[in-house]
Protein backbone atom coordinates (compact mmCIF):
# COMPACT_ATOMS: atom_id res chain seq x y z
CA UNK A 1 0.00 0.00 0.00
CA UNK A 2 1.15 3.97 -0.46
CA UNK A 3 1.52 5.79 2.10
CA UNK A 4 1.23 9.45 2.02
CA UNK A 5 4.42 10.07 4.91
CA UNK A 6 7.66 8.51 5.80
CA UNK A 7 8.65 9.27 9.20
CA UNK A 8 12.81 8.98 10.05
CA UNK A 9 12.91 5.95 12.21
CA UNK A 10 14.79 7.11 14.67
CA UNK A 11 12.86 10.34 15.68
CA UNK A 12 9.92 8.06 15.86
CA UNK A 13 11.13 5.59 18.18
CA UNK A 14 12.59 9.12 20.25
CA UNK A 15 8.61 9.66 20.08
CA UNK A 16 7.14 6.49 20.58
CA UNK A 17 5.94 7.12 23.75
CA UNK A 18 3.23 9.93 22.79
CA UNK A 19 1.98 7.14 20.70
CA UNK A 20 -2.25 6.89 21.32
CA UNK A 21 -1.58 9.47 24.16
CA UNK A 22 -3.22 11.86 22.99
CA UNK A 23 -0.55 14.18 22.93
CA UNK A 24 1.02 16.16 20.09
CA UNK A 25 4.31 15.74 19.26
CA UNK A 26 6.56 17.76 16.98
CA UNK A 27 8.80 15.79 13.85
CA UNK A 28 9.22 15.48 10.39
CA UNK A 29 7.75 13.67 7.92
CA UNK A 30 8.66 13.14 4.48
CA UNK A 31 5.68 14.26 2.34
CA UNK A 32 5.51 11.59 -0.71
CA UNK A 33 4.37 13.91 -3.39
CA UNK A 34 7.19 16.40 -3.45
CA UNK A 35 9.65 14.52 -1.46
CA UNK A 36 10.52 17.04 0.81
CA UNK A 37 10.31 16.84 4.66
CA UNK A 38 8.07 18.86 6.39
CA UNK A 39 7.88 19.69 9.92
CA UNK A 40 4.37 18.36 11.80
CA UNK A 41 2.64 18.76 14.41
CA UNK A 42 1.10 15.51 14.58
CA UNK A 43 -0.98 12.83 17.01
CA UNK A 44 0.54 9.40 16.43
CA UNK A 45 -1.62 6.57 16.12
CA UNK A 46 -1.78 2.67 16.16
CA UNK A 47 -4.69 2.76 14.55
CA UNK A 48 -6.72 4.75 11.96
CA UNK A 49 -8.81 7.30 13.50
CA UNK A 50 -11.08 10.00 11.45
CA UNK A 51 -9.27 12.65 10.00
CA UNK A 52 -5.70 10.36 10.31
CA UNK A 53 -3.25 9.13 7.47
CA UNK A 54 -1.11 6.25 7.53
CA UNK A 55 2.47 6.49 7.52
CA UNK A 56 5.59 4.34 6.79
CA UNK A 57 9.07 4.33 8.72
CA UNK A 58 12.63 5.31 6.84
CA UNK A 59 15.45 3.26 8.30
CA UNK A 60 18.73 5.23 8.11
CA UNK A 61 19.88 3.59 5.06
CA UNK A 62 17.09 3.90 2.80
CA UNK A 63 15.33 0.89 4.18
CA UNK A 64 11.25 1.84 4.41
CA UNK A 65 9.08 -0.28 6.50
CA UNK A 66 6.11 -0.72 8.58
CA UNK A 67 4.26 0.76 5.51
CA UNK A 68 0.68 1.23 7.32
CA UNK A 69 1.53 0.19 10.58
CA UNK A 70 1.15 3.75 12.53
CA UNK A 71 -1.18 6.33 11.32
CA UNK A 72 -0.77 10.80 12.10
CA UNK A 73 -3.42 12.92 12.28
CA UNK A 74 -1.63 16.32 11.36
CA UNK A 75 -2.28 19.06 12.81
CA UNK A 76 -0.38 21.42 11.34
CA UNK A 77 2.58 21.67 8.75
CA UNK A 78 4.76 23.12 7.43
CA UNK A 79 6.13 23.45 3.96
CA UNK A 80 9.77 22.34 4.93
CA UNK A 81 11.15 20.99 7.84
CA UNK A 82 12.74 24.50 8.52
CA UNK A 83 11.86 26.20 11.77
CA UNK A 84 11.81 29.39 9.83
CA UNK A 85 12.05 29.93 6.24
CA UNK A 86 13.36 33.02 4.47
CA UNK B 1 31.15 29.92 -29.81
CA UNK B 2 31.67 27.48 -26.82
CA UNK B 3 30.81 23.95 -26.27
CA UNK B 4 27.64 23.72 -24.29
CA UNK B 5 25.52 21.22 -23.05
CA UNK B 6 23.62 21.28 -26.04
CA UNK B 7 25.82 20.65 -28.57
CA UNK B 8 26.54 17.26 -26.40
CA UNK B 9 23.01 16.80 -26.86
CA UNK B 10 23.24 16.86 -30.50
CA UNK B 11 26.94 14.82 -31.14
CA UNK B 12 24.92 12.33 -28.99
CA UNK B 13 21.92 12.33 -31.22
CA UNK B 14 24.04 12.19 -34.28
CA UNK B 15 26.21 9.13 -32.98
CA UNK B 16 22.76 7.18 -32.50
CA UNK B 17 23.00 7.38 -28.53
CA UNK B 18 19.86 9.55 -27.35
CA UNK B 19 16.04 8.92 -27.65
CA UNK B 20 14.20 12.36 -27.63
CA UNK B 21 10.56 12.22 -26.29
CA UNK B 22 7.62 14.55 -26.22
CA UNK B 23 5.39 11.90 -24.09
CA UNK B 24 4.74 13.08 -20.18
CA UNK B 25 7.77 11.23 -18.12
CA UNK B 26 7.29 11.26 -14.02
CA UNK B 27 10.66 13.14 -12.31
CA UNK B 28 9.12 10.86 -9.32
CA UNK B 29 11.32 7.32 -10.09
CA UNK B 30 10.56 7.23 -14.16
CA UNK B 31 12.93 9.07 -15.45
CA UNK B 32 16.08 7.48 -12.96
CA UNK B 33 14.29 4.07 -14.40
CA UNK B 34 15.29 4.84 -18.02
CA UNK B 35 18.95 5.57 -16.96
CA UNK B 36 18.81 2.29 -14.61
CA UNK B 37 17.68 -0.26 -17.45
CA UNK B 38 20.01 1.42 -20.22
CA UNK B 39 23.26 1.17 -17.87
CA UNK B 40 22.41 -2.59 -17.72
CA UNK B 41 23.18 -2.47 -21.66
CA UNK B 42 25.32 0.44 -22.38
CA UNK B 43 22.56 2.20 -24.15
CA UNK B 44 21.27 5.44 -25.00
CA UNK B 45 21.23 8.78 -23.49
CA UNK B 46 17.01 10.27 -23.05
CA UNK B 47 15.97 13.71 -23.70
CA UNK B 48 12.64 14.15 -22.20
CA UNK B 49 10.35 17.07 -23.09
CA UNK B 50 7.29 16.53 -21.17
CA UNK B 51 7.69 16.37 -17.02
CA UNK B 52 5.00 15.36 -15.34
CA UNK B 53 3.46 17.97 -12.81
CA UNK B 54 5.99 21.01 -14.39
CA UNK B 55 5.18 23.68 -16.48
CA UNK B 56 6.47 23.36 -19.91
CA UNK B 57 10.03 24.30 -20.57
CA UNK B 58 12.13 22.38 -18.26
CA UNK B 59 13.61 19.17 -19.57
CA UNK B 60 15.85 16.49 -18.78
CA UNK B 61 18.60 14.58 -19.94
CA UNK B 62 19.05 11.51 -18.42
CA UNK B 63 22.03 9.13 -19.08
CA UNK B 64 24.08 10.93 -20.43
CA UNK B 65 27.27 9.11 -20.17
CA UNK B 66 25.96 5.48 -19.68
CA UNK B 67 29.04 3.50 -20.91
CA UNK B 68 30.13 -0.02 -21.89
CA UNK B 69 31.94 -2.41 -19.84
CA UNK B 70 35.08 -1.86 -21.68
CA UNK B 71 34.83 1.48 -22.63
CA UNK B 72 32.92 3.13 -20.16
CA UNK B 73 33.95 6.65 -21.36
CA UNK B 74 32.42 6.46 -24.73
CA UNK B 75 29.81 9.57 -24.05
CA UNK B 76 32.38 11.29 -21.76
CA UNK B 77 34.45 10.97 -25.44
CA UNK B 78 31.77 12.17 -27.37
CA UNK B 79 31.33 15.10 -25.37
CA UNK B 80 34.95 16.10 -25.82
CA UNK B 81 35.63 15.19 -29.15
CA UNK B 82 37.48 12.40 -28.52
CA UNK B 83 37.11 8.98 -30.30
CA UNK B 84 35.10 6.83 -28.14
CA UNK B 85 36.58 3.62 -29.92
CA UNK B 86 39.90 3.95 -28.25
CA UNK B 87 40.54 1.18 -25.34
CA UNK B 88 40.53 2.67 -21.83
CA UNK B 89 44.53 2.84 -21.78
CA UNK B 90 44.47 5.14 -24.94
CA UNK B 91 41.22 7.22 -23.56
CA UNK B 92 43.38 8.04 -20.66
CA UNK B 93 46.75 8.96 -22.70
CA UNK B 94 44.49 11.41 -24.71
CA UNK B 95 42.64 12.70 -21.40
CA UNK B 96 46.33 13.11 -19.96
CA UNK B 97 47.87 14.51 -22.67
CA UNK B 98 44.97 17.61 -22.89
CA UNK B 99 45.17 17.90 -18.88
CA UNK B 100 48.47 18.73 -19.05
CA UNK B 101 48.07 21.86 -21.66
CA UNK B 102 45.89 23.43 -18.90
CA UNK B 103 44.22 26.77 -20.27
CA UNK B 104 43.05 29.57 -18.07
CA UNK B 105 39.08 30.77 -18.25
CA UNK B 106 38.53 34.26 -20.10
CA UNK B 107 35.76 36.13 -18.11
CA UNK B 108 33.44 37.74 -20.72
CA UNK B 109 30.39 39.90 -19.72
CA UNK B 110 27.32 38.20 -20.01
CA UNK B 111 25.87 34.87 -21.28
CA UNK B 112 22.87 32.40 -21.98
CA UNK B 113 22.87 31.56 -18.48
CA UNK B 114 21.20 35.25 -17.55
CA UNK B 115 18.32 34.59 -19.50
CA UNK B 116 16.28 34.51 -16.45
CA UNK B 117 16.95 35.84 -13.18
CA UNK B 118 15.11 34.91 -10.29
CA UNK B 119 16.09 36.47 -6.67
CA UNK B 120 15.06 36.35 -3.09
CA UNK B 121 11.39 35.64 -2.91
CA UNK B 122 11.09 34.51 -6.24
CA UNK B 123 13.31 31.93 -6.22
CA UNK B 124 11.66 27.94 -6.04
CA UNK B 125 14.13 25.17 -6.90
CA UNK B 126 10.52 23.27 -6.75
CA UNK B 127 10.09 24.34 -10.20
CA UNK B 128 12.94 22.22 -11.65
CA UNK B 129 12.42 18.63 -12.48
CA UNK B 130 15.31 17.46 -9.77
CA UNK B 131 14.89 13.70 -9.87
CA UNK B 132 14.06 10.91 -6.79
CA UNK B 133 16.04 7.88 -7.99
CA UNK B 134 15.42 5.24 -5.66
CA UNK B 135 13.37 3.75 -2.82
CA UNK B 136 14.12 4.78 0.67
CA UNK B 137 16.10 7.72 -0.64
CA UNK B 138 15.57 11.05 1.96
CA UNK B 139 14.50 13.48 -0.95
CA UNK B 140 15.38 14.34 -4.46
CA UNK B 141 18.92 14.51 -5.22
CA UNK B 142 21.59 16.66 -7.57
CA UNK B 143 23.76 14.17 -8.92
CA UNK B 144 25.42 16.02 -11.48
CA UNK B 145 26.53 19.12 -11.54
CA UNK B 146 29.59 21.81 -10.66
CA UNK B 147 29.85 23.29 -7.28
CA UNK B 148 31.52 26.70 -7.53
CA UNK B 149 33.92 27.87 -4.52
CA UNK B 150 36.65 30.55 -3.90
CA UNK B 151 39.90 30.25 -1.90
CA UNK B 152 39.43 33.63 0.13
CA UNK B 153 43.40 34.10 0.61
CA UNK B 154 44.30 33.22 -3.65
CA UNK B 155 43.20 33.46 -6.60
CA UNK B 156 41.95 29.68 -6.62
CA UNK B 157 38.52 28.45 -7.43
CA UNK B 158 37.52 25.15 -6.77
CA UNK B 159 35.04 23.21 -8.68
CA UNK B 160 33.45 19.81 -7.25
CA UNK B 161 31.22 17.49 -7.72
CA UNK B 162 28.71 16.21 -4.70
CA UNK B 163 25.32 14.64 -3.91
CA UNK B 164 22.64 17.49 -3.09
CA UNK B 165 19.94 17.47 -1.74
CA UNK B 166 17.27 19.26 -2.37
CA UNK B 167 15.89 20.14 1.00
CA UNK B 168 13.13 23.11 0.40
CA UNK B 169 11.99 25.37 -2.14
CA UNK B 170 15.36 27.91 -1.43
CA UNK B 171 17.80 25.24 0.63
CA UNK B 172 20.06 22.68 -0.91
CA UNK B 173 21.95 20.27 1.47
CA UNK B 174 25.62 19.63 -0.31
CA UNK B 175 27.91 16.84 0.96
CA UNK B 176 31.46 16.73 0.32
CA UNK B 177 33.25 14.26 1.94
CA UNK B 178 36.25 14.99 4.05
CA UNK B 179 39.05 14.65 1.69
CA UNK B 180 37.65 17.17 -0.71
CA UNK B 181 39.50 20.75 -1.14
CA UNK B 182 35.68 22.03 -0.89
CA UNK B 183 35.42 21.07 3.21
CA UNK B 184 39.11 22.21 3.66
CA UNK B 185 38.15 25.73 2.37
CA UNK B 186 35.14 25.61 3.66
CA UNK B 187 35.99 24.51 7.66
CA UNK B 188 39.43 25.72 7.62
CA UNK B 189 38.79 29.16 6.06
CA UNK B 190 35.38 30.57 6.11
CA UNK B 191 34.12 28.63 9.36
CA UNK B 192 37.13 29.58 11.23
CA UNK B 193 36.78 33.01 10.42
CA UNK B 194 33.49 32.93 11.48
CA UNK B 195 32.49 33.98 7.63
CA UNK B 196 29.84 32.61 4.92
CA UNK B 197 30.80 30.93 2.16
CA UNK B 198 29.66 31.93 -1.38
CA UNK B 199 28.66 29.18 -3.63
CA UNK B 200 27.47 28.70 -6.67
CA UNK B 201 25.98 25.08 -8.28
CA UNK B 202 25.88 25.24 -12.06
CA UNK B 203 24.18 22.70 -14.05
CA UNK B 204 25.44 22.13 -17.67
CA UNK B 205 27.39 24.36 -19.78
CA UNK B 206 30.56 23.03 -21.68
CA UNK B 207 30.65 19.28 -19.80
CA UNK B 208 34.53 19.41 -19.26
CA UNK B 209 33.59 21.73 -16.83
CA UNK B 210 31.72 19.24 -14.95
CA UNK B 211 34.07 16.34 -15.73
CA UNK B 212 36.77 18.51 -14.69
CA UNK B 213 34.51 19.00 -11.18
CA UNK B 214 35.02 14.95 -10.72
CA UNK B 215 38.34 14.44 -10.14
CA UNK B 216 40.22 14.58 -7.03
CA UNK B 217 42.75 17.31 -7.80
CA UNK B 218 46.07 18.72 -5.79
CA UNK B 219 44.95 21.48 -4.00
CA UNK B 220 45.79 24.90 -5.45
CA UNK B 221 44.56 23.41 -8.77
CA UNK B 222 41.44 25.09 -10.53
CA UNK B 223 39.09 22.65 -12.34
CA UNK B 224 38.42 25.61 -15.05
CA UNK B 225 41.88 24.81 -15.80
CA UNK B 226 41.68 21.65 -16.58
CA UNK B 227 38.43 22.02 -18.39
CA UNK B 228 39.98 24.34 -20.74
CA UNK B 229 43.08 21.89 -21.10
CA UNK B 230 40.76 19.06 -22.35
CA UNK B 231 38.81 20.89 -24.50
CA UNK B 232 41.55 23.00 -26.00
CA UNK B 233 39.99 26.47 -25.59
CA UNK B 234 39.74 28.19 -22.76
CA UNK B 235 36.62 28.15 -20.63
CA UNK B 236 33.72 31.40 -20.39
CA UNK B 237 32.76 32.82 -17.60
CA UNK B 238 31.00 35.33 -16.42
CA UNK B 239 30.10 36.95 -12.50
CA UNK B 240 27.43 35.24 -10.59
CA UNK B 241 24.76 37.67 -9.31
CA UNK B 242 25.13 37.88 -5.67
CA UNK B 243 28.89 36.99 -5.20
CA UNK B 244 32.27 37.77 -7.04
CA UNK B 245 32.20 33.74 -8.02
CA UNK B 246 33.10 33.49 -11.73
CA UNK B 247 30.39 30.55 -13.32
CA UNK B 248 30.12 29.27 -16.86
CA UNK B 249 28.64 31.88 -19.14
CA UNK B 250 27.09 29.21 -20.89
CA UNK B 251 25.63 27.04 -17.92
CA UNK B 252 21.99 25.81 -18.33
CA UNK B 253 21.17 26.58 -14.58
CA UNK B 254 23.26 28.28 -11.64
CA UNK B 255 21.84 28.08 -8.71
CA UNK B 256 23.49 30.98 -6.10
CA UNK B 257 23.78 30.91 -2.20
CA UNK B 258 26.15 30.64 1.18
CA UNK B 259 26.93 28.67 3.67
CA UNK B 260 26.71 29.76 6.47
CA UNK B 261 29.78 28.76 9.55
CA UNK B 262 28.75 26.08 12.05
CA UNK B 263 25.21 25.98 10.02
CA UNK B 264 24.12 22.13 9.21
CA UNK B 265 21.12 20.50 8.19
CA UNK B 266 19.74 16.66 7.76
CA UNK B 267 20.69 15.36 4.94
CA UNK B 268 20.32 11.51 3.31
CA UNK B 269 20.22 8.66 3.04
CA UNK B 270 20.60 8.21 -0.38
CA UNK B 271 21.79 5.99 -3.29
CA UNK B 272 25.26 6.62 -3.61
CA UNK B 273 28.32 6.35 -6.63
CA UNK B 274 29.19 2.88 -5.16
CA UNK B 275 26.18 0.97 -5.95
CA UNK B 276 24.16 0.62 -2.23
CA UNK B 277 22.92 3.12 0.00
CA UNK B 278 24.21 5.29 2.25
CA UNK B 279 23.41 6.76 6.04
CA UNK B 280 21.89 7.50 8.03
CA UNK B 281 20.36 11.27 7.72
CA UNK B 282 23.15 13.13 9.44
CA UNK B 283 23.92 16.87 9.38
CA UNK B 284 25.49 17.77 6.37
CA UNK B 285 26.04 22.06 4.96
CA UNK B 286 22.71 23.91 3.51
CA UNK B 287 23.30 25.87 1.24
CA UNK B 288 20.91 29.15 1.37
CA UNK B 289 19.78 29.74 -1.69
CA UNK B 290 19.21 33.35 -3.00
CA UNK B 291 19.11 33.85 -6.76
CA UNK B 292 19.14 31.26 -9.46
CA UNK B 293 19.45 32.28 -13.22
CA UNK B 294 19.13 30.06 -15.81
CA UNK B 295 18.59 29.29 -20.05
CA UNK B 296 15.26 29.15 -21.53
CA UNK B 297 13.87 25.60 -21.12
CA UNK B 298 16.68 24.32 -19.80
CA UNK B 299 17.73 21.32 -19.53
CA UNK B 300 18.41 19.53 -16.35
CA UNK B 301 21.14 16.67 -16.75
CA UNK B 302 20.22 13.91 -14.35
CA UNK B 303 23.22 11.00 -13.15
CA UNK B 304 21.81 7.84 -11.43
CA UNK B 305 24.14 6.08 -9.33
CA UNK B 306 23.65 2.03 -9.62
CA UNK B 307 25.42 -0.07 -11.64
CA UNK B 308 26.11 0.68 -14.67
CA UNK B 309 24.98 3.94 -15.01
CA UNK B 310 26.19 7.29 -15.49
CA UNK B 311 27.62 8.24 -12.13
CA UNK B 312 29.95 5.26 -11.98
CA UNK B 313 30.59 5.61 -15.93
CA UNK B 314 31.67 9.30 -15.63
CA UNK B 315 33.52 8.08 -12.31
CA UNK B 316 35.62 5.69 -14.19
CA UNK B 317 36.37 7.51 -17.24
CA UNK B 318 37.92 9.93 -15.12
CA UNK B 319 39.05 8.76 -12.07
CA UNK B 320 42.55 7.19 -13.50
CA UNK B 321 43.90 10.38 -14.96
CA UNK B 322 42.87 12.27 -11.35
CA UNK B 323 44.36 9.70 -9.43
CA UNK B 324 47.86 10.45 -12.10
CA UNK B 325 47.65 13.84 -11.53
CA UNK B 326 48.22 13.22 -7.61
CA UNK B 327 51.26 10.24 -8.68
CA UNK B 328 52.57 12.99 -10.45
CA UNK B 329 52.50 15.91 -8.21
CA UNK B 330 53.42 14.18 -5.64
CA UNK B 331 56.45 12.52 -7.52
CA UNK B 332 55.31 9.11 -6.46
CA UNK B 333 56.67 5.66 -7.66
CA UNK B 334 53.45 4.44 -9.73
CA UNK B 335 52.03 3.82 -12.98
CA UNK B 336 48.43 4.26 -12.77
CA UNK B 337 45.76 4.02 -10.21
CA UNK B 338 41.80 3.46 -10.20
CA UNK B 339 38.81 3.02 -7.82
CA UNK B 340 37.49 -0.04 -9.52
CA UNK B 341 34.11 1.00 -9.51
CA UNK B 342 33.60 -1.11 -13.06
CA UNK B 343 30.63 0.05 -14.64
CA UNK B 344 28.83 -3.39 -13.70
CA UNK B 345 29.91 -3.34 -9.92
CA UNK B 346 30.56 -1.74 -6.50
CA UNK B 347 33.72 0.12 -5.39
CA UNK B 348 36.29 -2.26 -3.90
CA UNK B 349 39.04 0.28 -3.21
CA UNK B 350 41.59 1.84 -4.89
CA UNK B 351 44.17 -0.17 -6.73
CA UNK B 352 47.65 1.16 -7.47
CA UNK B 353 50.55 0.11 -9.68
CA UNK B 354 54.07 0.74 -8.49
CA UNK B 355 56.40 0.96 -11.47
CA UNK B 356 58.19 -2.49 -11.54
CA UNK B 357 60.93 -3.06 -9.24
CA UNK B 358 61.34 -6.81 -7.94
CA UNK B 359 63.13 -8.36 -6.38
CA UNK B 360 62.45 -4.83 -4.01
CA UNK B 361 65.33 -2.10 -3.49
CA UNK B 362 64.90 -3.82 -0.04
CA UNK B 363 62.62 -6.13 2.13
CA UNK B 364 59.88 -3.98 2.91
CA UNK B 365 59.82 -1.38 0.14
CA UNK B 366 56.54 -2.08 -1.20
CA UNK B 367 54.71 -1.52 1.99
CA UNK B 368 57.02 1.41 3.06
CA UNK B 369 55.37 3.13 -0.16
CA UNK B 370 51.73 2.05 1.02
CA UNK B 371 52.60 4.01 4.07
CA UNK B 372 53.21 6.75 1.98
CA UNK B 373 50.49 6.03 -0.16
CA UNK B 374 48.38 5.89 2.81
CA UNK B 375 49.06 9.77 3.81
CA UNK B 376 47.94 11.52 0.48
CA UNK B 377 44.47 12.15 1.05
CA UNK B 378 43.02 11.95 -2.42
CA UNK B 379 44.99 8.25 -2.74
CA UNK B 380 44.92 6.25 0.63
CA UNK B 381 42.77 8.73 2.33
CA UNK B 382 39.26 8.24 0.85
CA UNK B 383 38.57 4.24 1.12
CA UNK B 384 39.23 1.33 3.44
CA UNK B 385 41.01 -1.41 0.91
CA UNK B 386 43.81 -1.11 -1.13
CA UNK B 387 45.58 -3.32 -3.59
CA UNK B 388 49.23 -2.87 -5.48
CA UNK B 389 49.94 -5.02 -8.66
CA UNK B 390 52.42 -5.02 -10.91
CA UNK B 391 53.03 -2.96 -13.96
CA UNK B 392 52.37 -5.28 -16.22
CA UNK B 393 49.03 -6.41 -15.19
CA UNK B 394 46.41 -4.31 -16.90
CA UNK B 395 44.40 -2.25 -14.29
CA UNK B 396 41.91 -1.10 -16.77
CA UNK B 397 41.11 -4.69 -17.00
CA UNK B 398 39.03 -6.23 -14.11
CA UNK B 399 39.37 -9.73 -14.86
CA UNK B 400 43.32 -8.99 -15.01
CA UNK B 401 43.22 -6.90 -11.29
CA UNK B 402 41.27 -10.07 -10.03
CA UNK B 403 43.70 -12.78 -11.58
CA UNK B 404 46.31 -11.07 -9.52
CA UNK B 405 44.46 -10.14 -6.62
CA UNK B 406 43.67 -14.00 -5.59
CA UNK B 407 47.20 -15.58 -7.36
CA UNK B 408 49.58 -13.05 -6.17
CA UNK B 409 48.60 -12.44 -2.56
CA UNK B 410 49.99 -15.02 -0.28
CA UNK B 411 47.47 -14.45 2.91
CA UNK B 412 49.77 -15.14 5.63
CA UNK B 413 52.27 -12.37 4.40
CA UNK B 414 50.57 -9.77 1.87
CA UNK B 415 47.96 -8.73 3.70
CA UNK B 416 48.59 -5.89 5.90
CA UNK B 417 45.20 -5.06 8.42
CA UNK B 418 46.01 -1.01 9.59
CA UNK B 419 44.74 1.01 12.81
CA UNK B 420 41.51 2.48 11.96
CA UNK B 421 41.36 5.48 9.91
CA UNK B 422 38.47 7.58 8.87
CA UNK B 423 36.94 6.09 5.83
CA UNK B 424 33.84 7.63 4.06
CA UNK B 425 30.66 5.46 4.19
CA UNK B 426 30.69 5.61 0.33
CA UNK B 427 31.99 2.00 0.08
CA UNK B 428 30.97 0.61 3.04
CA UNK B 429 27.53 -1.45 2.92
CA UNK B 430 27.99 -1.66 6.98
CA UNK B 431 27.84 0.72 9.76
CA UNK B 432 28.15 -0.73 13.22
CA UNK B 433 25.71 0.49 15.80
CA UNK B 434 28.68 2.37 17.47
CA UNK B 435 29.74 4.03 14.23
CA UNK B 436 25.87 6.06 14.08
CA UNK B 437 26.74 8.01 17.25
CA UNK B 438 30.81 8.24 17.09
CA UNK B 439 31.37 8.43 13.08
CA UNK B 440 34.42 10.69 12.32
CA UNK B 441 32.41 13.12 10.63
CA UNK B 442 29.71 13.68 8.37
CA UNK B 443 30.20 10.23 5.85
CA UNK B 444 32.78 9.65 7.24
CA UNK B 445 33.28 6.00 9.70
CA UNK B 446 36.71 5.17 11.34
CA UNK B 447 37.67 1.63 10.36
CA UNK B 448 40.69 0.11 9.91
CA UNK B 449 42.18 0.22 6.47
CA UNK B 450 42.99 -3.44 5.02
CA UNK B 451 46.44 -3.77 2.28
CA UNK B 452 46.61 -5.97 -0.60
CA UNK B 453 49.96 -6.71 -1.96
CA UNK B 454 50.00 -8.42 -5.39
CA UNK B 455 52.70 -7.34 -6.56
CA UNK B 456 55.42 -9.63 -7.48
CA UNK B 457 57.95 -10.66 -4.86
CA UNK B 458 60.29 -12.17 -6.24
CA UNK B 459 62.53 -12.21 -9.99
CA UNK B 460 60.75 -14.59 -12.14
CA UNK B 461 61.52 -17.77 -12.49
CA UNK B 462 61.50 -17.92 -8.40
CA UNK B 463 57.93 -16.29 -8.69
CA UNK B 464 54.90 -17.13 -10.60
CA UNK B 465 54.59 -16.84 -14.34
CA UNK B 466 51.33 -15.02 -15.40
CA UNK B 467 50.05 -16.66 -18.19
CA UNK B 468 48.20 -14.56 -20.59
CA UNK B 469 47.74 -13.80 -24.46
CA UNK B 470 50.87 -10.90 -23.80
CA UNK B 471 52.98 -13.45 -21.63
CA UNK B 472 52.72 -16.97 -23.57
CA UNK B 473 53.33 -15.79 -27.34
CA UNK B 474 55.87 -13.78 -28.50
CA UNK B 475 54.50 -10.44 -29.62
CA UNK B 476 55.21 -10.82 -33.63
CA UNK B 477 52.83 -13.75 -33.25
CA UNK B 478 50.37 -11.85 -31.12
CA UNK B 479 50.25 -9.00 -33.85
CA UNK B 480 49.75 -11.66 -36.55
CA UNK B 481 46.46 -13.17 -34.57
CA UNK B 482 44.97 -9.98 -33.90
CA UNK B 483 45.22 -8.48 -37.45
CA UNK B 484 43.81 -11.64 -38.62
CA UNK B 485 41.07 -11.57 -35.73
CA UNK B 486 38.65 -9.50 -37.96
CA UNK B 487 39.27 -11.22 -41.06
CA UNK B 488 38.33 -14.35 -39.86
CA UNK B 489 34.94 -13.35 -38.86
CA UNK B 490 35.16 -12.98 -35.41
CA UNK B 491 32.60 -9.88 -34.17
CA UNK B 492 33.80 -9.30 -30.62
CA UNK B 493 36.81 -7.34 -30.13
CA UNK B 494 40.02 -8.89 -29.48
CA UNK B 495 41.20 -6.71 -26.42
CA UNK B 496 44.95 -7.04 -27.17
CA UNK B 497 46.24 -5.57 -23.99
CA UNK B 498 49.78 -3.97 -25.89
CA UNK B 499 48.65 -0.73 -25.67
CA UNK B 500 48.60 -0.49 -21.77
CA UNK B 501 51.78 -2.59 -21.54
CA UNK B 502 53.45 0.32 -23.62
CA UNK B 503 51.72 2.39 -22.26
CA UNK B 504 53.82 5.42 -19.97
CA UNK B 505 51.49 7.78 -18.31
Amino acid sequence: MGVNYWLYKQEFEGNAGSLDKGEPVVLEMMDQTDKIWKRAKVLLLREPAEGSTPVGLLGPFGEPHAEGKYHVKVLEISSSALEEEE
Amino acid sequence: MAYDLRDFVEGLRTAGELVETDDEVDWNYEIPAYEVLSGRFGGPAFLFNNIKGIPKGPRVLAAPFVGSFYRPHKKAALALGIDPNLDRTQWNQELGKRMAAMLRPVEVSTGPCKEVVKMGKEVNLLEFPFTYHAIGDGGRYIFISASIIKDPDSSWINTGNYAIEVFSRNRLVITPYQHTNFLAIYTNKYQARGQSMPVAVCLGGDPAVTMSAGMILPPGISEYDIAGGIRGTPMELVKAETSDLLVPANAEVVIEGEIRPYERLPEGPKIEAFGFSVGPRQPFYPIRVHCITHRKNPIIWDLHTSMGASSVALQESLANIAFLGQIKTFGLPFKMGDTLAPTRNGAVGIAAVPKKRYPEDYPGYTKNLYDIFLGLPGLGGTFGRHAFIDDDVNLLDLGEFFDALFTQVNPARDVTLTQRFPVTTLECSWMEEWDRDKNAGPGTILQPKQFFDATTKEEPPLGVRRLNFETVFPEKLQKWVVENWKRLGFKEEPRWNNTWLKAKF
